[in-house]
C-alpha cells in the first residue's frame, strides 16, 4: 500500500509516494536524495537522522513518513549557506567540534533548536540538549564549547536564533 | 618556554615546552590551531560519505546471516530467491569467491547472498532461501577452546590469506586447539626472581568485547571491469587491503583497486582492513551479476560482522622489593580472536608483550600469549590493539602492587619508569623522547589543582585513580621497512596539490598536511589542496592511515617534498628577480624582497613537481599519564568520573587544538572500556547489538571536568618532533578510572565495564558475576 503525501521540504513543496511505515529518514535518502539527513541506527539512539519538523527536532528514524504530510521539514541543507553560515555553524567550525564530521548535521539541528527554547543555559544544560546524540569522534568536549560560546554571543540576537533565513 | 594555544580559553590552557622545536615562519604553518580545511562541508552537512554514495545501476545485496553459531551447512537453496522478482543474482556460500567452506563458525556469519534492484527486495527475498545445517557443540570461553578435547572451530593457524601469518612453535602443552597465534618470550630468570622478592602479587583482569560504534555503517561498492575489481569503501590500510582482498579473492593484487568515498567516516581501527563477509561478498555478487553491488551494514550486524575489541583474560604476577623496585614479572594472556582469523591477533599478543617494557625497568620477565578461535563474533583491530587491554591489566596491577608494599602509586610508578637514553629490558634499545615525567608532573600538578577543594558529602564515596600508558608510533619494529612517500605539485597560480597515502578518517590528517606545506614553503595553508594518490601511482606507501603513522611517517614524506618544493621555488624566483635566494622570503603566499612584494602566481612560469619520502627507522614510543577522580554512589553502585586529566606527550603538537580534539577522543572511548560498554552474548547471540541497547558514552558519561595537558618532548625522528598520539592517548584512560574506582570503594573490579551493579556488589565484597567474594 502507497500513500502520497505533500509536504515542505527545505523550503520547496514537494510530493512523494511512501508507505504508512516507512521511516522518514528512508524516504528522504532514497526518494528525495536528501543524502544530507544521515543513518546510524535503527533505533532512534545517535541522532544523526534528525531534522526539524514545523521547527522541532524530531529523529527521521522514528517518524513515520506519512506524518509529515502538510508540515514543514527543514534539515541541515537549509541551515546557513556556504557564503552565509549560521552562528551555530559559525561555532562549530571556531571551536573544532566536528572530526569525523558524520554525526555534525545532527548536533547542528539539535543545538539550533535548543537555542530556540532556552533562554539562560550553562553547560550542564547543553550536556542536556545534545544527550540524545552520538559523536565517537570528539567526546564531546569542543561540541559543548561551541555550544556554550553562543550563549554569550547569541543574547544580542535572541529574537531570531534560527538566524539566516 | 611556554605558551598559549591560540583560541585557547585560560581554564583549557596548553603550555608546552618546545626549546628545540623551530618556530614556525608562517603564522598558519605547523604548531598553530589552524582551522580544519574540511570543516566547511561537515557543518554544512554536504559532505558525502561511504553510505551516501550512489553508483548508477548499482544492485543492492542483502545477506543471509547464520542464527546458530557453529554447523556445518549441508544444503543451501536459492532457486525460490533467485525467482522472486527483482532479484539479479542469489549465491549460496559456497558459490562466493574466495575461501568460503561449508562451515558456520558464529552467529552472522554468511549462509547466502542476494543482489537485487532494490534493497527491500534483497531483503525480502533471503526469506525464500532454504538451508540445512547440521550443529555442532559450540565453544565460547577462549582458555575452554585452546584445550584438548575442545570444539575445533578452525585447524591451528589456518591460512586465509591473513597479514603477518608466521611459523608458531607452542611450547605451552595444555595450548592444543583453536589457536590462531601464539607468542612466548623472557629474559632474566623470572622464577628465582620470585622466589627471591619481598612481596609476589597475583592476579587476574578480564577485559571485554567491544564495538568501535561508527556512527556511518560499513557500506561498499563492488564492480568489476574485466578481471579488474573496484571497489569503493572507507578503509584505513588500502594498500594492505588490496593485497589481503586479493589474495583472499584469489586474483591478483594489481586487479584490485580500492578508493574512499569522497570523505571517508572515522574508523577507531574498525576500517582499517578488509571483513570476512563484507568486500567478497559484494565482489562475488557483482562478478555474478556484472553490475556495481552495493553492500550495507545493518546496525545490528556491524556488532556481529564488524569486528570487535579483542575479549582479553590475564594473569599477571610480579616480584617487588620491600622498598617497591620491580624485580620479575610473568604474564600470561589468552585473546578471543573469535571465528576467523585476520592477523590481529599477532598484534594484540606482539603488543601484550613489548608495551610494558617500553614503560618500566622490568629485569626479570616472562611473557606468554595466545589468541583462540571460539564461536564467538570476529574480533579485529580496535584503537590500541592490545595494548588498550594490555595496559588496563598491569596498571590496575601496578596498583595493587604499590598497595601492597605500602607506596603511593605515583611514587611506586616513577621508582620502576625507563628513562630516556636507558636501555628497555629486552634489548630492544634506548627509549628515545619520553616525556612521560612530564606528563607525570604537569597532570599531576594540574589534577591536585582542580580536584583539592572539593568536598564531599558523606553519602559519596569520592576515589582517585592514576595510570601511565604507552604506545610506539608507526606499525612496527622502526626497522626502515615502514616508507611512505608524498608528491607536490606546486601551479603557476600558487597553488599545492599534495598527493599523499594519507585518508581523512576525522583525525585531520589532511589539515595537518596542508600546515606542513604551508609552513615549509610559504603559502595559507588553504591553497594547499591534500589528495589521495591511487594505488596505480608511482608512490610508495606500505599502510596508509593507521598504527597512528599519519602525522609521523605521512607527515615526515610531504614535509620531505616541502623542502624540496620550497628550494626549487625559492631558485626560481631568485632568478627571475635576479637576486640572491637568501634575499627572498615567501609567506602567505606573497614574495618579499628587499626591493619588491609580488605574489608567487605572478613569478612561476611553469609548475614544479617534487617527491618526498620518509622512512621509519625508528618507532618511538608516546607517553601519557592520565588521572582519574570518581564519585560512587553507595546506594547503586553507579560511577561517575567528575575529574580527568589527560597528559600526554605528543612530541609536537602540529594543530594543538585537533590534538586536543584527539585525546578528548580518546577520553571518551576510554570511560566506555571503563565503566559503560560491553557487548554481551548469550551462547554466542549478542543481547545488546543495537545502539539503543550497547551502551556509547554520552555527554553525561564523559568527566564533569576534562584537562588535556599537552606535552612536548620533541622527538628526533618526526616531523618538527611530533610522533603518535591517536592510540597512546588511549590506554592509560581505563586503568586511571578502575584505579580510583579501586580507591573510592576499597575493592577492584578486575572485568571492567565497572557497571552499577558490578560496582554495588564489589562495595559488599561480593563478585557480582561470580558471586563469590572478591579476594582482598
Ligand atoms: S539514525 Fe535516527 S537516531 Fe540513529
Ligand atoms: S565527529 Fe565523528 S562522530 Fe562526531
Amino acid at each position: 500500500m502507497t500513500v502520497t503525501v505533500t509536504f515542505e521540504l527545505d523550503g520547496e513543496s514537494v510530493t512523494v509516494e511512501t508507505r504508512p511505515d516507512q521511516p522518514l529518514r528512508e524516504l528522504l535518502r532514497e526518494s528525495l536524495d536528501a543524502k544530507q539527513v544521515k543513518s546510524g541506527c535503527e533505533s532512534g539512539r545517535c541522532g544523526v537522522c534528525t531534522v526539524l519538523l514545523d521547527d522541532t527536532v524530531v529523529k527521521s528514524c522514528l517518524t513515520p513518513a506519512p506524518k509529515v504530510d502538510g508540515r514543514r521539514v527543514r534539515t541541515i541543507a537549509d541551515i546557513g549557506t556556504d557564503e552565509d553560515l549560521h552562528p551555530v555553524q559559525t561555532k562549530f567550525v571556531d571551536n573544532f567540534a566536528a572530526q569525523c564530521g558524520y554525526c555534525t548535521p545532527g548536533f547542528v539541528l539539535a543545538t539550533v533548536d535548543f537555542l530556540e527554547n532556552t533562554d539562560e543555559f550553562d553547560r550542564e544544560d547543553a550536556k542536556k540538549a545534545i544527550k540524545g546524540n552520538v559523536c565517537r569522534c570528539t567526546g564531546y568536549e569542543k561540541i559543548l564549547d561551541a555550544i556554550e560560546t553562543l550563549d554569550e554571543e547569541t543574547d544580542a540576537d535572541r529574537d531570531s536564533p534560527l538566524g539566516t533565513e | 618556554m611556554t605558551r598559549e594555544a591560540p583560541g585557547t580559553d585560560s581554564s583549557r590552557s596548553i603550555q608546552a615546552s618546545r626549546e628545540t622545536a623551530e618556530q614556525p615562519p608562517s603564522k598558519r604553518g605547523v604548531g598553530t590551531a589552524t582551522k580544519r580545511t574540511d570543516i566547511a562541508s561537515k557543518v554544512r552537512g554536504t559532505a558525502i560519505y561511504g553510505s551516501d554514495v550512489s553508483r548508477p545501476s548499482t544492485l543492492h545485496a542483502a545477506v543471509l546471516r547464520a542464527e546458530t553459531p557453529h554447523g556445518t551447512l549441508r544444503t543451501v537453496d536459492t532457486t525460490a530467491a533467485t525467482d522472486c522478482d527483482g532479484v539479479v543474482a542469489a549465491c549460496s556460500r559456497s558459490e562466493l569467491r574466495g575461501f568460503f567452506d561449508d562451515r558456520i563458525r558464529h552467529v552472522g556469519d554468511v549462509i547466502a547472498a542476494v543482489a537485487a534492484t532494490d534493497r527491500e527486495t534483497a531483503y525480502r527475498a533471503l526469506e525464500e532461501i532454504e538451508y540445512d545445517v547440521i550443529e555442532h557443540e559450540p565453544v565460547f570461553d577462549a582458555a575452554t577452546a585452546v584445550q584438548a578435547g575442545a570444539p575445533i572451530v578452525h585447524e591451528n593457524q589456518p591460512d586465509l590469506k591473513q597479514h603477518r601469518q608466521h611459523p608458531i612453535e607452542v611450547t605451552n602443552e595444555e595450548y592444543v586447539n583453536n589457536i590462531d597465534d601464539y607468542h612466548a618470550y623472557q629474559h632474566g630468570d623470572v622464577d628465582e626472581a620470585l622466589n627471591t622478592a619481598d612481596h609476589v602479587i597475583e592476579r587476574s583482569y578480564t577485559t571485554p568485547r567491544v564495538s568501535h560504534c561508527n556512527l556511518d555503517t560499513h557500506c561498499c561498492i563492488a564492480s568489476w571491469t574485466d578481471d579488474q575489481l573496484h571497489v569503493e569503501t572507507t578503509l584505513g590500510n588500502i594498500t594492505q587491503a588490496q593485497e589481503e582482498l586479493g589474495d583472499f579473492l584469489e586474483i591478483d593484487h594489481d586487479s584490485v583497486e580500492i578508493t574512499v568515498p569522497p570523505t571517508p567516516s572515522s574508523s577507531f581501527g574498525g576500517r582499517s582492513l578488509p571483513k570476512f563477509t563484507f568486500e567478497p561478498v559484494a565482489a562475488s555478487l557483482s562478478e555474478r551479476t556484472g553490475r556495481p553491488v552495493r553492500l550495507e551494514f545493518p546496525r545490528d550486524v556491524e556488532f556481529l560482522a564488524g569486528e570487535t575489541r579483542h575479549k582479553t583474560e590475564w594473569e599477571l604476577t610480579m616480584g617487588v622489593t620491600d622498598d617497591g623496585e620491580i624485580t620479575a614479572l610473568q604474564t600470561s594472556v589468552i585473546a578471543d580472536t573469535g571465528g576467523y582469523p585476520n592477523g590481529v591477533g599477532h598484534i594484540v599478543l606482539s603488543n601484550g608483550r613489548d608495551r610494558p617494557l617500553d614503560m618500566y625497568r622490568i629485569p626479570n620477565y616472562e611473557y606468554e600469549g595466545v589468541s583462540v578461535f571460539t564461536n564467538n563474533v570476529p574480533a579485529g583491530e580496535y584503537r590500541g590493539i592490545g595494548v588498550t587491554q594490555g595496559t588496563f591489566a598491569l596498571e590496575s596491577h601496578i596498583d595493587e602492587v604499590a598497595r601492597t608494599v605500602g607506596m603511593d602509586p605515583l611514587t611506586f610508578r616513577s621508582r620502576n619508569l625507563l628513562e630516556e637514553g636507558e636501555d628497555r629490558s629486552n634489548g630492544r634499545g634506548p627509549i628515545d623522547t619520553s616525556g612521560v615525567t612530564e606528563c607525570l608532573e604537569r597532570g599531576q600538578r594540574t589534577f591536585e589543582r582542580i580536584t583539592d577543594d572539593r568536598s564531599s558529602s558523606s553519602n559519596e564515596l569520592v576515589g582517585r585513580g592514576v595510570a601511565l600508558g604507552t604506545h610506539t608510533t608507526g606499525s612496527g619494529a622502526g626497522d626502515g621497512r615502514d616508507v611512505s612517500e608524498a608528491e607536490l605539485t606546486m601551479r603557476t597560480d600558487g597553488t599545492v596539490t599534495a598527493k599523499t597515502a594519507g585518508v581523512e578518517l576525522g583525525q585531520g590528517s589532511d589539515t595537518v598536511m596542508s600546515q606542513i606545506v604551508a609552513h615549509e614553503v610559504g603559502v595559507p595553508p588553504e591553497a594547499v589542496r591534500v589528495e589521495r594518490f591511487p594505488a596505480s601511482a608511482a608512490l610508495d606507501d606500505s599502510l596508509g592511515a593507521v598504527a597512528s603513522r599519519s602525522t609521523y611517517l605521512i607527515g615526515g614524506a610531504v614535509r620531505d617534498a616541502g623542502t624540496q618544493l620550497s628550494s626549487t621555488l625559492v631558485d626560481r624566483i631568485s632568478t627571475a628577480l635576479d637576486c640572491s635566494p637568501a634575499d627572498v622570503r615567501i609567506d602567505d603566499g606573497t614574495v618579499h624582497t628587499d626591493r619588491s612584494t609580488v605574489s608567487i602566481s605572478d613569478l612561476l612560469e611553469e609548475e614544479i613537481t617534487v617527491v618526498g619520502r620518509a622512512t621509519a627507522d625508528d618507532a618511538p614510543a608516546s607517553y601519557g599519564a592520565h588521572f582519574a577522580e570518581v564519585v560512587v554512589d553507595p546506594g547503586t553502585g553507579h560511577v561517575d568520573v567528575r575529574t580527568f586529566v589527560a597528559a600526554q606527550d605528543v612530541g609536537f603538537a602540529i594543530n594543538p587544538k585537533m590534538v586536543e580534539g584527539q585525546l578528548e577522543g580518546a577520553v571518551l572511548h576510554g570511560v566506555e572500556f571503563a565503566i559503560c560498554s560491553e557487548l554481551r552474548a548469550d551462547n554466542g547471540i549478542p543481547e545488546n547489538s543495537s545502539l539503543a541497547d550497547y551502551s556509547v558514552a554520552s555527554p553525561v558519561e564523559m568527566p564533569n571536568q576534562l584537562e588535556c595537558e599537552i606535552i612536548e618532548s620533541a622527538e628526533r625522528s618526526g616531523p618538527y618532533g611530533a610522533k603518535g598520539l591517536g592510540t597512546p592517548s588511549l590506554p592509560p584512560v581505563a586503568p586511571a578510572i578502575g584505579n580510583a574506582i579501586r580507591d573510592a570503594i576499597g575493592n577492584r573490579i578486575t572485568n571492567p565495564p565497572a557497571t552499577a551493579e558490578r560496582v554495588f556488589f564489589a562495595m559488599a565484597g561480593r563478585d557480582f558475576d561470580e558471586e563469590v567474594p572478591v579476594d582482598e
